[in-house]
């Protein structure tokens, strides 16, 4: 790349040059074209390094382009969405535009311009083929220094930076300042004008305005006196922030981008119109008689045109305008002669034009467009080359095409990813453009490619470099054919394929067999110019891929290569590391020179030093195989495991047999290694039982015979006990060779090992042959230890299940079956089944709060006792107690032996209640309403008794009993109530369910409200205290609350209670109370009905069973006391009104007897006849309360039955 | 002109390789190669996998043709169903040949394949599986 000038390779962007700012970037302007500069005294005061914001606004100027060899920001079709992108450069004092002709031939200065004599009309641009200094002249067609001016010196933006005086307040200070700067001003505009440039001022100002009032008015009257505008003449930028800097410099490149693409338009169209009229016809001949003919003017100005195409960052336009030159260049090859100094001008042109045609189609996104032109260009100047030179044969041709692929690789290295995209190395067989011999010719492959190409290419530049050269030889490029054979090609070669590797070694595991071979073709470079360090190391690179895939047919070479350059470079390691590799039997087609063991290191080391290499099997084609295999997959602890180690040597038999010093066998998991050392006495089996020995030292030594013919396989058993339990593995194996010199270790990872179905066996011997049979394990080099089968058993004496809220004991009974004495100790562990929480639990009869429990010795075939307790939680749930019964035997110490016995533990309900609430007859007459007996009352306290029957129920209660009990009523809203206190210390068992307990609680419930209320609350709770009858170590006493129940009592309303004064087989006395305690009076109709039907019967709805606890448990209730009523019908006589009409006063009961006679039977329970009582003013039935125990009620039928002989 | 063959099995192994020359125009089955070419047919076989790689997913049939260029050597490729890849090194194009070649001698290796002696991957080391490649080789190359 070096060859071609930087002009000729770089993207053109828009020159500003940036004037009066002092900075230290080297990013200046190189006008060489005018050397001699007059200094000239441009008046105002440069801004100096003392200014502070200098640097800043050079860096925000300078920032996006550097006119590069890839400017991808540059030439993004939407300009708005990104900042156009300017080459932005600093010129000094002394710039000076670059000679617009060639006369006067005095050099031009920016100051002097104004001097300038009349133009003459025969003057031509200093680079001109006319001008007789110019490198053109006299027939060129076009140079460096052409690009060049555009791209240093001669800007389409020129910027120019000044500062406004502000130091003084002086007003005639600064009218004079103002009035120097404004000539300077107007002095520079003038200049630039003359060759179209835009001139930009900007006025910097040490103050801001709010300092300089003045500033405003002075920097308008430096436009108004300027002519320069606002918009884009002249700026003035008070002292700022950095990022106003930028936002400045950023503006400023947005106003002046179109006005330097104009420039670089008005250029073109000047081309093109130079073009149209026929390049040089019309220009006198000049003296020499030699001159550029009308198609190299063509040329000269068609690539002109493509280069201000380019400038404007007009792509495609380029692309259509290189093309067109490039076909104009390449008919023009016909006219130039292949010894003028022409001739490698114009190639070097004719590669610009298709490295810039090719880079612009990369710009367009179209890399298979760009392999088109590359290939294009190619095949063309190989035509070229054939017909002028007619051989192409020649280092000269081939230097030229590796240096269009270095160029290429170079391009695609700063190119996106996403344009030339390295993942996929050709697009396969599906691509749409299809080469002429090869599907992917089209396909712009990476630039790892390319460099390897060049590599291959420069290849056989060095092999024609040394053949007769033919005559005439093209010189483009190259060397003359005598410094040609001092050429350092294979340098050349070396960095290309350093380079390629690198691009192909990307790191994401992909193309790793490019970069095997590539790193190969290195080494071998490398080993052929005698560098055997580096050689050894790409050869260690290569040879990796090459072993990982098994292709021995290269690797066999390679290592033979490798040993070579190991010994060399005095590279013992490797040395002896890739001779044992080499040693494998897969490489002896192409290993003919292997070395024994002992020969390994020619026997030059010192043997006083005796040093150990150590290889890892992993990382060579190892000839010693191994394979371990335990006999079972699972043992006891404290037995003896048996296992087998099988060894093959598949070495080459051109070293006959190989001998092994010692071999060593690692395990993990609680076995020593085992250490066996060659014994030549030990010749006779090839499956060998070893013995081992010193089982107190490190390891455990064993003897074995390690000689090994090719492919020969040994086995060795051992038979070790284990104590420890868990998994143990046999995991890795290191071979020893000692020989007279040195020690080569060889590490084998049993593990990393592959499955060799050959050699995964169980080997045994039987008359001097091996036999083998299948291994059943699928991992036979691992082997399970299990405890030892425990011989205990553990016995719980809890019955039944646990209640919540319980202090519960369990006693343990543990028997052992062992045949001697042991040493136990338990541990329980009680915990929920999720395993959320833990119970705690304590030892009986053991002060230690710990888990677990020593129980001493227990004799053989006995028992032994315990016991723990623990506090069952409040809440239902299912608890799990694991007991561990851990035990040693006497004789065995180190072996402890573990029994687990599990106690599920399901927590329930104690007791399950169902409350009954009905009414009862006061037995005392209600206060008169006539009397007084509070002054805010407006009611007599009218008192009612009620009875609440609570049924006492459990899943285990012939196992429960409960001793004692508390009821209270709380929370008592409205009404005063009073708890009678006639009740036994025990609970009866209920009469009719023999398994219950019940009990009735009679309150008296007394309005005590001012305010007349309807209904009364209050809360009644009961707590039983119980203890267990099962356990045989006695229970401790518990308590179980029942959950509160809510009463509810009405006060207000009238109510019919009804209840038997004496019964017996001749008369049933019946009484009824009507209650009337409201303060209205009322009236009702009162009918006795003695026909059966089912028309008025007891009010199931009033009847108050507030609660159950269990709705199951209540329906079963009902069920059974159904069952227990026989149900018959009444037939009675009665003496009473049949109907009668009563009126009852407010706060009065009113009492109506009835007499019954039985008529048809004399005992048995007998349904009551229904009374009917009417509220002739509410239009309303009142319901009728059996209000005693001696009725019983059918509550599907609501019927109510009295016992008519059971009442004496 | 000369040819190179290689079977690679499926973890990309060589199982088998072969040189040998063409019976046309007067050959007499023997490889010309020079010496270095020799050597450096493996290693450009062995590289090209990285192209079949690339390749086998993009299309569904077994001949990927012409896959890779270098040194003026071409390289086809036939991937069997068993992810065997047959790469065949030649000097001019000549796909229906080779085509012609590559199904014979996967009608050779599926032969091979069914012995119970042999298991994929393993290196193939039968004289007759090699008579038979030969004389494959003389009538379609």
């Amino acid at each position: 790349m070096e060859v071609y000038p930087p002009e000729y390779l770089c993207h053109n962007l828009p020159l500003m040059l940036v004037r009066g700012l002092t900075t230290n970037s080297s990013k200046t302007s190189q006008s060489t074209l005018n050397t001699s500069s007059p200094d000239s005294p441009l008046g105002s005061p440069l801004i100096d390094t003392s200014f502070p914001d200098g640097t800043e606004l050079f860096k925000a100027f300078t920032e996006g382009g550097e006119g590069g060899i890839w400017e991808g920001s540059a030439v993004k079709a939407d300009r708005k969405a990104h900042a156009p992108v300017f080459r932005v450069l600093a010129v000094g004092k002394d710039y000076q535009l670059p000679a617009k002709k060639a006369s006067p031939l005095s050099p031009v200065s920016v100051s002097s311009f104004s001097s300038s004599g009349p133009k003459s009309p025969s003057s031509h641009s200093p680079l001109s083929p006319f001008s007789p200094e110019s490198p053109l002249f006299p027939d060129g067609i076009i140079s460096q220094f052409w690009l060049r001016k555009y791209r240093n010196s001669l800007p389409a933006v020129f910027v120019s930076f000044h500062e406004i005086f502000t130091e003084s307040e002086g007003t005639q200070s600064k009218s004079s300042h103002d009035n120097d700067l404004i000539k300077e001003l107007n002095d520079l505009k003038r200049q630039f004008s003359e060759r179209n440039v835009k001139f930009v001022a900007v006025v910097v100002s040490r103050r801001s305005i709010l300092q300089s009032i003045d500033l405003n008015e002075r920097i308008s009257y430096l436009r108004k006196n300027t002519g320069l505008d606002a918009k884009s003449g002249l700026f003035s930028l008070p002292p700022c922030s950095p990022l106003e800097i930028q936002t400045f410099a950023k503006e400023l490149k947005q106003a002046l981008y179109p006005i330097a693409l104009d420039f670089y338009s008005t250029l073109l169209k000047h081309a093109r119109r130079k073009r149209a009229r026929n390049g040089g016809s019309q220009y006198p001949p000049v003296s020499s008689g030699h001159q550029l003919s009308a198609a190299g003017w063509n040329i000269r100005y068609e690539f002109k045109q493509a280069v201000f195409a380019e400038f404007r960052q007009e792509i495609d336009v380029a692309i259509k305008l290189y093309g067109i030159a490039y076909e104009s260049l390449l008919e023009y090859f016909d006219s130039i002669s292949i010894d003028s100094p022409r001739w490698n001008e114009a190639r070097m042109i004719l590669d610009t034009m298709a490295f810039k045609i090719l880079k612009c189609n990369l710009y367009q996104c179209q890399p298979v467009m760009a392999q088109k032109v590359f290939n294009v260009h190619i095949e063309s100047v190989t035509a070229l080359v054939e017909k002028k030179f007619s051989t192409k044969d020649t280092y000269s041709y081939f230097a030229w095409k590796a240096q269009q692929y270095w160029l290429l690789a170079q391009l695609l290295d700063v190119v996106p990813e996403d344009i030339s995209p390295r993942s996929v190395p050709f697009t396969g067989v599906n691509t749409t453009v299809v080469g002429p011999d090869f599907p992917s010719a089209n396909v712009l492959h990476h630039s790892g490619f390319q460099y390897l190409g060049a590599a291959g290419l420069t290849i056989e530049r060095a092999r024609r470099a040394k053949n007769s050269v033919p005559e005439p030889l093209d010189l483009y490029l190259v060397p003359p054919p005598e410094q040609e054979q001092y050429f350092d090609h294979s340098g050349l070669v070396l960095s290309l394929l350093e380079t390629a590797y690198a691009r192909f070694n990307k790191g994401d595991g992909s193309q790793t067999r490019m970069q095997a071979y590539i790193a190969h073709e290195i080494a071998q470079m490398r080993f052929k110019e005698g560098n055997y360090e580096d050689a050894l190391k790409y050869f260690h690179l290569s040879e990796t891929e090459y072993r990982r895939e098994k292709w021995y047919t290269i690797l066999g070479s390679m290592i033979s290569e490798a040993i070579i350059a190991a010994r060399k470079c005095g590279n013992k390691f490797e040395l002896v590391k890739l001779q044992i590799e080499s040693l494998s039997k897969e490489f002896a087609p192409w290993n003919s020179g292997v070395a024994n063991i002992s020969n390994f290191l020619d026997g030059s080391e010192d043997a006083s030093e005796m040093p150990v290499y150590v290889v890892d099997s992993d990382s060579i084609v190892s000839f010693v195989e191994a394979h371990f295999a335990f006999m079972a997959t699972e043992a006891h602890l404290a037995t003896s495991v048996v296992g087998q180690l099988t060894l093959r040597s598949q070495h080459t038999p051109a070293v006959g047999a190989v001998r092994m010093s010692s071999v060593q066998l690692n395990f993990t998991g609680g076995l020593k290694p085992i250490l066996i050392k060659h014994d030549d006495t030990l010749s006779g089996s090839r499956a060998q039982k070893l013995e081992l020995s010193d089982i107190a030292g490190e390891y455990s030594d064993a003897k074995g015979y390690l000689v090994f013919q090719p492919g020969e396989v040994r086995t060795f058993e051992i038979s070790q006990p284990i104590k420890t339990l868990g998994t143990l593995t046999a995991s890795s194996l290191i071979v020893t060779f000692e020989e007279s010199s040195f020690t080569a270790k060889l590490a084998v990872n049993l593990a990393t090992v592959p499955f060799d179905d050959a050699l995964s066996k169980w080997w045994t011997e039987d008359g001097g042959k091996l036999y083998s049979q299948r291994l059943t394990s699928s991992l036979p080099r691992s082997i399970t230890v299990i405890p030892k089968q425990p011989h205990v058993d553990v016995i719980s004496g809890l019955k039944g299940p646990a209640y919540i809220g319980e202090k519960l004991t369990i006693p343990l009974t543990i028997t052992s079956r062992e045949d001697e004495d042991i040493r136990l100790s338990v541990k329980i562990k009680a915990q929920n089944v999720e395993g959320q929480f833990n119970v705690p639990t304590t030892w009986i009869g053991s002060d230690e709060s710990s888990d677990a429990i020593e129980l001493g010795t227990v004799p053989a075939f006995s028992s032994v006792q315990c016991q723990f307790s623990l506090s069952i939680p409040s809440d239902a749930c299912d608890l799990i107690v694991d007991v561990a019964a851990t035990y040693i035997l006497l004789s065995e110490p180190d072996i402890s032996i573990v029994k687990s016995h599990a106690i599920d533990l399901p927590v329930i309900f104690p007791f399950h209640v169902s409350y009954d609430l009905t009414p009862r007859i006061y037995p005392r007459r209600w206060p008169s309403p006539f009397f007084i007996y509070d002054l805010q009352s407006h009611s007599p306290p009218i008192t009612k008794r009620w009875c609440l029957s609570a049924v006492i129920d459990a899943v285990d209660l012939q196992h429960l009993e409960i001793h004692d009990y508390e009821f209270d009523v709380s929370n008592v809203v409205s009404v005063h109530c009073n708890l009678l206190e006639d009740r036994p210390k025990e609970f009866q068992r209920d009469t009719s369910s023999s398994d219950a307990y019940q009990h009735n609680f009679m309150i008296d419930v007394t309005n005590n409200d001012p305010a007349e209320k309807r209904i009364a609350t209050a809360d009644a709770k009961l707590t039983l205290s119980w203890r267990r009858t099962n356990m045989d170590s006695g229970s401790e006493d518990n308590s179980f609350t029942l959950p509160t129940l809510k009463l509810t009592f009405p006060l207000l309303e009238p109510r019919v209670l009804m209840d038997v004064e004496s019964t017996s087989s001749e008369h049933v006395h019946l009484v009824y109370f009507i209650e009337n305690a409201t303060s209205h009076l009322l009236t009702f109709s009162v009918t006795l009905d003695l026909n059966n039907d089912m028309s008025l019967s007891y009010p199931i709805r009033h009847q108050m069973r507030q609660q159950s606890y269990s709705k199951d448990f209540d329906e079963q209730d009902h069920a059974s006391r159904q069952e227990k009523v026989p149900l018959q019908h009444a037939n009675f006589a009665y003496e009473g009104a049949k109907q009668v009409g009563v009126r009852v006063l407010p706060y009065t009961a009113r009492r109506l007897d009835y007499e019954l006679l039985p008529l048809a039977v004399t005992s048995g329970w007998q349904r009551v006849p229904a009374l009917r009582v009417y509220d002739t003013h509410f239009k309303k039935s009142l319901s009728v309360f059996p209000a005693s125990e001696k009725f019983r009620v059918d509550f599907k039928t609501g019927a109510v039955h009295v016992n008519i002989s059971s009442t004496p | 002109m000369s040819f190179y063959l290689a079977i690679v099995g499926t973890k990309d192994n060589a199982v088998y390789d072969l040189e040998f020359g063409t019976y046309r125009q007067g050959g007499d089955g023997r490889p010309k190669f020079s010496a270095d070419m020799k050597q450096l047919c493996p290693f450009i076989v062995h590289s090209s996998l990285d192209i079949v790689e690339e390749m086998q997913w993009n299309t569904n049939v077994m001949h990927l043709k012409v896959i890779d260029k270098f040194y003026n050597y071409l390289i086809s490729s036939y991937m069997t169903a068993g992810n065997i890849k047959f790469l065949l090194l030649h000097e001019t194009r000549a796909d229906d040949v080779i085509r012609q070649f590559f199904v014979d001698l996967y009608d050779l290796y599926v032969k091979t394949l069914m012995s119970p002696f042999y298991s994929v991957d393993q290196p193939i080391t039968s004289a007759v599986f090699d008579q038979r490649v030969k004389m494959l080789a003389k009538k379609y190359l």
